[in-house]
C-alpha cells in the first residue's frame, strides 16, 4: 500500500504546522488554539461540520469533568485531610520514612485526582513536620511533587493524556479495544516506586538542602501587623481564685493587653470559644490567650498561672485549618454604626472574638467592647473559619465587609461518608461494568451533587475549562489527521527513512519523542499529535498499536526538568528551590522514568 | 564635584594623566581593574570573564545570544556604584558608554601619535619595535570593533567626547591642566539633581541584575530609594487537569513567591526605602 500525498493531506499538514507553531510560540493560549481548530477544520472541509464539536462531547472531555467533580467532592469533605494526618504521624522522625510515606501517598492520591490538589494538600503538613523534626523541607517537597506528577500515570483517569487515549485509538477508521481503568497501573506503580527509590538512595546528591519558607498565612501576617499580638498561648489556671471570679474581674486586657479567646473546663469538658467578660474562671481551667509573649509571661507570673510550651487542648480547634483571624470593615450603612460591640451583642450573634479596632492610624486594644463604632472602623476578629464564612455569606446589606481574604475553607465533614460511597460507586462501575468511562464517572459525580456533597455551582466552578476546550478542539484535529490519511502517510515516510525497527526500538523512539514534545508544548497537544502517528507507525512495523499509544500517554507526564510545571512551581518557594535544582534532579528522573517505562512495556506487556 | 572619564588608546599616557588630574583636583582615581574587582565581588562572576567582555569584540555566537551584554551590565552597575559618590576620575575603556549622559560627567579622549605610543611601549616594556607596533595595532582594532558591535559607533568620532586632547604639541602636564580646569567649569559641576540620578541608576541597575535569576525582568526604575520593578509573566504547565480554583491558587502562589524573593534580595540594599513590584499574572499553557 503506497499512499500518495493528496491536497487534503497538505492542508491538514499546514493546519497542523500552524497549531504546533502556536503551541510553541504561545501567541495565544493553548485552549484558544483548540477553539481555532474547531472553527478552521470544518471551514477548510477537513472534517464535517457536525464532527467539529465532537470533541466537546467526547469520552475524554466528559470523563475529565466527572473526575474533577469527584475529586472536588473528596477534597471538600476533608477525606484527603484525614488520609494525610495519620500518614504524617506514622512517618515519625526518620527522613527516609517521611519521604517514602508522604511522597508515596501523595502519588497514589494524585492517581485519582488533580495532581496539583494532591501537592497542595501535602505541602503544608510536610513543611510543619520538617520544621518539627528539623530536616530541610527541600529534601521532601521535590520528591513529593515529582510523585504527584508520576501518580497521574497510575490510572487511566489520573492525567488528561491517558483519559484521552481511548478516543484516539483508531486505525484506518476502526476502533481498537479501549484501555481499562487499571491497564496501565503496573507501569504507574513501578514508575512511582523507582522514583521513590531514586530519591531515597540518591536524594542527597540530587536535592539541595535549602530550608524553604513556610507559607505563614494571613493570620500570622495580621499578628505581625498588630505588633502586640505574637501568638496564641495556652495557659493553665493553677491557683485558688475566689469563687465566682469572672474574666472581667481579672481585667486581663487592661492590665496585660492580652485577649482570652478560648476556655476549656476539664471538670465538665466544656469548651467556650466566644469568651465574654462575665465568664467565670476556676482553678484547673485552660485558657487560650492571644497576645505578646512577654505580656503573657508576665501575666502568668503575676497571677501564678502556668504557660504551656505549646497549644495542647486547643491544638486542634485553634489550628490554622480550623480557626484564625481576619480584618473586617464596618460598612457604610451598617447597623453597627453608633453602637458598641457589647450593645450589638456581636460575640453572641456571630461567635467571633473582636481582638482590636483600628481607627485611622490608631489601634485600640482595651475597652473595644465599649466604643461606639463608626463607619470605616476596621475590626480584627478571631474565631473558627466556619463562623467567618457565616458572617461573610450574610444577606445584603452586610454589616461588615472583609478586608482580608478568608484563609480557611468550610469542610463538609459530615458528608464524607457519602462522598466515599459515590467515589466507590463510580470506581466499581468503571471496573465491573462495560459502561463507557465518562458515563460511569459522571454517575459518581452526579451522586455527589444530588446528595449535597457539593452544590452544582461548586461542581461547575471546579471544572478545568482550559483542558476541556483544548481537548475539545484538538480531537477534531486528530480526526482530520486520521481521516485524510495524513497520519498513515507520515508514518510510512518516517519508517521508510528509519527502516524497519524492532518493536522495542520503535517504542523507545516514541517515548523519547513524547518526552521531548511534552516539555516544549502542552501534554495534551503532544498526545493528540503523536498518538495517531505512532499508532500508524506501530501497525506498519508490526507492533501492537495500543502499546504505542500507551507509551505516548504515559510519557506525556514525563515533565520534571522545568519549574514551570504547576506542581513544581507550587512547591518551589516552600522548598526553597531554584530553577537549576529542577534541572539537576529532573534530568535524572526523566531518564529513569523513560527507562523504567520501557522496561515494563518489554517485560510486563511482552513487547519484544 | 564632577566625574571625569578618560578614554584612550593603549600607551597614550591616559593612566598617567588620569592620576595626575585626580591628584590635582583631590578626586579618587580608579581604573578598569578596580571596577572589575568590585563587579566580580558583588555579583560573584569571574573577573577574567568580565575583563574579556570589556576587551574582546563579541564573537558571532555571542552576538546571537546577546551574551556580552550581561557582563557589561555587571561592569556598568559597579561603575555607577563608584560614580554615585561623585569626585571621580575613571580611566579605562568604555567609561563614557557605561555612564549615563549627564552634564556632570566630563568625557575626555586622549590621543597620541602612533610613533610616540610605540616609543613609550618600547621604553616601558623593553620590547622590540615590531612587537610594539603589532601589539598597539591589534589592540586598537579590537577596541574599534568592540565599540562598533556593541554601541554601533566609531570610537574615534570626536562628537562622542566633550574634550579630545592630542598629546604631541600639548605635553602631559598641559593636558592635566586643561582637563582639571575644564572640570571646574560651572556647567560641568555636579548638582543634587545629577547625583540623585546617578544613585537611582546605580540602584536600578544592580537590582535588575540581582533579580534576573528569579523572573524575567521587564523594567527596573528607582527614584529616591523607591524601587519600581516590572516583571514579565511566567508560564505554567500542567500534566493533568486542574480546576480553576487550583489554577488561581498556583497563580497566586507564584506571584507571592516571586514578590517575596525579590523583596528579600532588594531590601538588603541599605539605600532602598520601598519596593514596588508589578508582576503580570502567570499564565497557563
Amino acid at each position: 500500500m503506497q499512499a500518495h500525498l493528496t491536497t487534503d493531506m497538505i492542508i491538514t499538514l499546514i493546519v497542523l504546522g500552524f497549531a504546533i507553531f502556536l503551541f510553541v510560540s504561545e501567541w495565544v493560549r493553548v485552549d484558544v488554539v483548540g477553539i481555532m481548530m474547531m472553527v478552521i477544520l470544518p471551514i477548510l472541509g477537513l472534517v464535517d461540520g457536525k464532527d467539529a464539536f465532537l470533541g466537546l462531547s467526547s469520552n475524554a472531555v466528559c470523563s475529565i469533568m466527572a473526575v474533577i467533580i469527584i475529586g472536588a467532592g473528596l477534597d471538600k469533605t476533608g477525606i484527603m485531610n484525614r488520609v494525610a494526618g495519620p500518614i504524617v504521624k506514622i512517618a515519625g522522625n526518620s527522613e527516609k520514612r517521611l519521604l517514602l510515606l508522604i511522597s508515596g501517598t501523595a502519588g497514589v492520591i494524585s492517581g485519582m485526582m488533580q495532581n496539583i490538589a494532591a501537592a497542595a494538600l501535602f505541602t503544608p503538613v510536610t513543611l510543619r513536620i520538617c520544621k518539627r523534626i528539623g530536616i530541610p523541607a527541600s529534601r521532601i517537597l521535590m520528591p513529593m511533587g515529582f510523585c504527584c506528577i508520576t501518580g497521574g500515570t497510575l490510572t487511566l483517569v489520573g492525567a488528561s493524556p491517558t483519559i484521552l487515549l481511548n478516543d484516539l485509538l483508531v486505525v484506518g477508521g476502526k476502533k481498537l479495544e479501549p484501555f481499562g481503568l487499571f491497564t496501565q497501573t503496573p507501569i504507574g506503580l513501578t514508575l512511582l516506586f523507582s522514583i521513590l527509590l531514586t530519591f531515597m538512595f540518591f536524594g542527597k546528591y540530587l536535592l539541595p538542602s535549602a530550608s524553604g519558607v513556610e507559607d505563614k498565612g494571613i493570620t500570622a501576617d495580621l499578628m505581625q501587623e498588630y505588633k502586640l499580638l505574637e501568638n496564641v498561648f495556652e495557659v493553665e489556671v493553677l491557683n485558688d481564685l475566689k469563687k465566682g471570679t469572672t474574666l472581667a474581674d481579672l481585667m486581663l486586657k487592661e492590665r496585660f493587653l492580652v485577649t482570652v479567646v478560648g476556655i476549656f473546663r476539664p471538670s465538665s469538658g466544656e469548651r467556650i470559644y466566644t469568651v465574654k467578660g462575665s465568664d467565670k474562671i476556676q482553678p484547673g481551667d485552660h485558657l487560650a490567650i492571644i497576645g505578646g509573649k512577654r505580656n503573657v509571661i508576665s501575666m502568668a507570673k503575676e497571677l501564678g498561672w502556668k504557660v504551656k510550651p505549646s497549644l495542647d487542648v486547643f491544638a486542634e480547634s485553634l489550628s490554622r485549618m480550623n480557626a484564625g483571624m481576619a480584618e473586617v470593615i464596618v460598612s457604610p450603612r451598617s447597623e453597627l454604626i453608633g453602637k458598641t460591640l457589647k450593645e450589638s451583642k456581636f460575640k453572641e450573634l456571630f461567635g467571633l472574638n473582636p481582638i482590636a479596632i483600628l481607627r485611622g492610624n490608631k489601634v485600640i486594644f482595651t475597652t473595644i467592647s465599649y466604643i461606639p463604632l463608626q463607619r470605616g472602623d476596621t475590626i480584627l476578629l478571631q474565631g473558627p473559619w466556619e463562623k467567618f464564612h457565616l458572617l461573610k455569606n450574610m444577606p445584603q446589606p452586610r454589616i461588615v465587609s472583609f478586608a482580608t481574604p478568608l484563609e480557611g475553607e468550610i469542610m463538609k465533614t459530615h458528608k464524607a461518608k457519602l462522598a466515599l460511597i459515590w467515589f466507590a460507586v463510580a470506581i466499581s462501575l468503571v471496573i465491573f461494568t462495560k459502561l463507557r468511562l465518562a458515563v460511569a464517572l459522571m454517575a459518581g459525580a452526579l451522586g455527589m451533587i444530588i446528595t449535597g456533597v457539593l452544590t452544582i455551582d461548586e461542581a461547575y466552578r471546579s471544572i478545568d475549562w482550559m483542558t476541556v476546550f483544548l481537548l475539545g478542539g484538538l480531537i477534531p484535529l486528530g480526526i482530520a489527521f486520521e481521516r485524510t490519511g495524513t497520519a498513515a502517510y507520515i508514518a510510512q515516510k518516517v519508517l521508510s527513512i528509519v527502516g524497519k525497527p524492532s518493536p522495542m526500538m520503535l517504542l523507545t523512539l516514541v517515548g523519547i519523542l513524547t518526552s521531548f514534545f511534552t516539555l516544549v508544548i502542552s501534554n495534551v497537544g503532544a498526545t493528540i499529535l503523536l498518538v495517531p502517528l505512532c499508532i500508524n507507525m506501530a501497525v506498519m512495523a508490526g507492533t501492537d498499536p495500543r502499546m504505542a499509544a500507551l507509551v505516548v500517554g504515559i510519557s506525556a507526564s514525563n515533565s520534571f526538568i522545568l519549574p514551570t510545571h504547576q506542581v513544581n512551581a507550587f512547591v518551589m518557594r516552600p522548598g526553597g528551590y531554584r530553577a537549576k535544582d529542577y534541572m539537576k534532579a529532573g534530568i535524572v528522573v526523566t531518564i529513569i522514568f523513560l527507562t523504567v517505562e520501557l522496561l515494563m512495556i518489554h517485560f510486563f506487556y511482552g513487547v519484544k | 564635584m564632577a566625574i571625569i572619564t578618560i578614554s584612550r588608546g593603549c600607551f597614550s599616557h591616559g593612566k598617567e594623566i588620569a592620576e595626575r588630574v585626580a591628584k590635582r583636583l583631590g578626586y579618587r582615581c580608579i581604573g578598569r581593574e578596580t571596577v572589575l574587582t568590585e563587579a566580580s565581588k558583588f555579583f560573584n562572576v569571574e573577573e577574567l570573564t568580565l575583563a574579556k567582555s570589556l576587551h574582546n569584540a563579541p564573537s558571532i555566537l555571542e552576538r546571537m545570544r546577546g551574551g556580552k551584554k550581561k557582563y557589561l551590565d555587571y561592569i556598568k552597575a559597579s561603575l555607577l556604584e563608584l560614580a554615585k559618590e561623585d569626585n571621580l576620575v575613571y580611566h579605562g575603556h568604555a567609561g563614557h558608554f557605561l555612564l549615563p549622559n549627564l552634564k556632570n560627567i566630563l568625557k575626555v579622549r586622549i590621543i597620541a601619535d602612533l610613533e610616540e605610543r610605540i616609543r613609550f611601549f618600547m621604553e616601558s616594556r623593553q620590547r622590540s619595535r615590531e612587537l610594539a607596533k603589532g601589539f598597539i595595532k591589534q589592540e586598537d582594532s579590537e577596541r574599534e570593533r568592540w565599540t562598533r558591535y556593541l554601541y554601533g559607533v566609531d570610537i574615534s568620532d570626536p562628537t562622542l567626547y566633550d574634550l579630545v586632547v592630542h598629546i604631541a604639541k600639548l605635553r602631559i602636564e598641559d593636558a592635566v591642566e586643561l582637563i582639571a580646569n575644564t572640570a571646574l567649569f560651572e556647567n560641568v559641576r555636579s548638582t543634587e539633581k545629577e547625583l540623585s540620578i546617578l544613585k537611582d541608576e546605580a540602584l536600578a541597575m544592580k537590582t535588575k541584575l540581582m533579580i534576573e535569576g528569579i523572573c524575567g525582568v521587564e523594567e527596573v526604575r528607582a527614584n529616591n530609594g523607591i524601587v519600581y520593578i516590572k516583571c514579565k509573566s511566567q508560564r505554567v504547565k500542567k500534566t493533568t487537569f486542574s480546576s480553576s480554583e487550583y489554577q488561581k491558587r498556583v497563580i497566586e502562589s507564584i506571584k507571592d513567591d516571586t514578590i517575596r524573593s525579590i523583596e528579600e534580595i532588594v531590601y538588603k540594599f541599605p539605600e532602598v526605602k520601598e519596593v514596588i513590584c508589578e508582576i503580570e499574572d502567570p499564565y497557563y499553557v
